[in-house]
């Protein structure tokens, strides 16, 4: 591995205890955590700007340093460290595009977007006596059950990962070992998790043994899944520089750790500091302006195509076409607000590692 | 439900959003996925315009996109041209939405293939127009109003042997089948090759048309003299005919590689572009 790709590694790691920082300060509301939060993720980002040299790893360097720049918010800032873990593992092949180093700045403002509509959800539900954090907490620990299973395929559930290091497939059982125990670990705590928010009705928890063993089953799986990812990417061949399906892995894990370790703090503090309808205001003006964004991504993506491959209707725009609609359609509903911007950050992340 | 509410409006942009991707085919779906869609967005564009100016802008925007989409994949024409060493050609492969096969199209002029090189770039040679032209993976070219780009290799099919006869010193050559080629004193010609060579019946035969086993059979010559000799990749410098001070070896085999080429022609390419812009300025100035 290049020195540059082992710094933007170490930059992805250092986001994510930045996400973890900001998690931890949004649930005490502590002031000076937050400027903590956003001073690790400015640093982290700043060495990022060095790998835009890489076409390959550009929309990925693009979507963490307009996480970091736009504020310690914790679900945007896992999700920079995943891309800037992805943008020092990822093979460098390709062209430079202003239309991918847009597309990346879209998502990042996407995922601001869906993080500050679950922090308002949660600040605003902790006004009157009700239900808490378990509900996101459930949803990411789902979600990493779903990141787990992208990773390791249908293997994982027979305790195995097949890497295709140099074309031939290689099993790994260590790794297939802890991408099982990872999963199991996930689920466990999402089941946990979201049965007890399921089954609350006026006291926030019904049975605080599911809420313990729920919020340790994700905290394990957490630990699991970082130690997964160092196991897939030796397993790939991380030295000599991994191939674009074994990087997506690696990253894919980091974003499981990520999500995780953002949904923790507020379940550990059971309660969530903040204004809700600051939190949902800023939301709403991201969305407008991540559908601006994917708009321009898709009009230089277009001029892109049009000079390089003959036409303005390359997968990278018909996507980014794709992912500004979805994102049109969330700035325009009031309901399901939080799920229409979860799509869009789903349809911008799409065309970001397609 | 009436047209202009949010929800019907973000129904119909995830509907479209689902069929603008290229990862849901849904021209290919039915023949008249088409229409259905032309007709949302036609739904979709009536439903933005209000009274308020940035709303009109987006469905102005919104319009234009359609109109250029729907130009484009009507009266646009989009395909694929393969090239190999020494071929040319005046068509090329069309296909319609959904990538639906339509057959050859006039090309407009004439194209030779001259040359591929490392880094991926073709160089063609326009023959109506007398002149060359150079497609690399960061440069499409215009050719009689088509858009030609987007250079990749893939295997034409073709194969050539490398073969090197020793005597001390080792000379090499390649050639196809029923190739014939001077290497050092000697003419040597490739007879017949077996890419999956097997043995039946005492027999020479090929299990199948991949280089798993490639071996080939070679007649040698050498004034009125003449040999023939059984080369096999897998058993390098053990073929040395009776009366020949000279060892015969397949050293590999080298696939033959063509060039695929993108055409495309979209005459309202710029109207996509305008429609673009408009449509995100119109976003940019909704209400915040």
């Amino acid at each position: 591995m290049s020195a540059l790709g082992l710094t933007a590694v170490v930059c992805g790691l250092t986001l994510l205890a930045a996400s973890v920082v900001a998690a931890t300060a949004a649930a005490d509301g502590r002031l000076e955590r937050r400027r903590l939060a956003r001073f690790i993720a400015l640093a982290a980002a700043a060495p990022l700007l060095l790998l835009l040299s890489r076409p390959g790893a550009q929309s990925f360097v693009g979507f963490a340093v307009a996480a970091a720049l736009a504020g310690p918010q914790p679900l945007a800032l896992a999700l920079a460290a995943s891309a800037a873990v992805l943008a020092g593992v990822i093979p460098t092949a390709g062209v430079a595009s202003v239309a991918q180093l847009l597309a990346g700045v879209t998502g990042a403002l996407a995922a601001h977007a869906v993080g500050r509509s679950v922090w308002s959800h949660l600040a605003a539900e902790r006004e009157p006596a009700g239900r808490d954090a378990a509900w996101t907490a459930s949803a990411a620990g789902a979600g990493a059950c779903g990141l787990v299973l992208a990773v390791g395929g249908p293997g994982v559930l027979r305790w195995d990962y097949v890497a295709l290091p140099g074309g031939a497939s290689a099993h790994a059982w260590d790794a297939g070992l802890v991408l099982a125990l990872t999963l199991l670990s996930s689920l466990a705590g999402a089941l946990l998790l979201g049965a007890d928010a399921l089954a609350a009705t006026e006291t926030s928890s019904v049975s605080p043994l599911a809420r313990m063993l729920g919020r340790r089953a994700l905290l394990l799986a957490a630990g699991l899944a970082f130690i997964a990812a160092f196991l897939v990417a030796a397993v790939a061949g991380w030295i000599d520089g991994l191939l674009r399906p074994q990087a997506m892995d690696v990253a894919g894990l980091v974003a499981a750790v990520g999500l995780i370790g953002c949904a923790v703090p507020a379940l550990l503090a059971e309660r969530v500091c903040g204004d809700a309808f600051e939190e949902q205001q800023e939301a709403t003006v991201l969305s407008r302006l991540v559908v601006v964004l994917a708009l321009a991504a898709m009009f230089a993506g277009g001029i892109e195509g049009w000079l390089r491959a003959g036409t303005y209707l390359t997968p990278l725009t018909q996507r980014l076409l794709s992912a500004a609609l979805v994102g049109f359609a969330a700035s325009e509903t009031t309901r399901l607000r939080t799920l229409a911007r979860v799509l869009t950050l789903g349809a911008v992340g799409w065309a970001l590692v397609r | 439900m009436k047209l202009g509410t949010p929800l019907a409006v973000a129904a119909m942009a995830l509907v479209l959003a689902v069929a603008a991707s290229p990862d849901v085919p849904v021209l290919s779906w039915h023949p008249a996925a088409g229409g259905v869609l032309a007709g949302l967005a036609v739904l979709f564009v009536v439903s933005l315009v209000d009274r308020r100016a940035p709303r009109r802008l987006v469905a102005l925007g919104a319009a234009c996109l359609a109109l250029a989409l729907g130009y484009d994949s009507v009266r646009g024409e989009k395909g694929e041209i393969t090239l190999g060493p020494g071929q040319g050609t005046r068509t090329f492969d069309e296909v319609g939405p959904g990538g639906r096969a339509l057959g050859l199209h006039p090309l407009g002029t004439a194209l030779a293939f001259e040359d591929l090189q490392p880094d991926g770039a073709v160089t063609l040679a326009d023959q109506d127009a007398s002149r060359r032209i150079r497609v690399s993976p960061a440069r499409a070219q215009t050719v009689s109003g088509y858009r030609i780009g987007d250079p990749r290799r893939v295997p034409s099919g073709g194969t050539r042997l490398l073969v090197r006869v020793a005597d001390g010193v080792a000379s090499e050559a390649t050639m196809r089948e029923g190739e014939t080629a001077r290497i050092a004193d000697l003419d040597v010609t490739v007879e017949q090759y077996f890419p999956d060579f097997a043995l039946e019946n005492n027999q020479p035969f090929s299990r199948s048309d991949e280089p798993r086993n490639p071996a080939a059979l070679l007649r040698v010559q050498r004034g009125a003299s003449s040999w023939r000799a059984f080369v096999i990749r897998a058993m390098p410098g053990i073929h040395r005919p009776e009366g020949l001070d000279r060892t015969l070896t397949l050293v590999d085999i080298v696939p033959d590689e063509a060039a695929r080429l993108s055409v495309s022609r979209e005459p309202a390419a710029l109207l996509a572009a305008l429609g673009v812009l408009v449509a995100a300025v119109g976003v940019a100035w909704s209400r915040w």
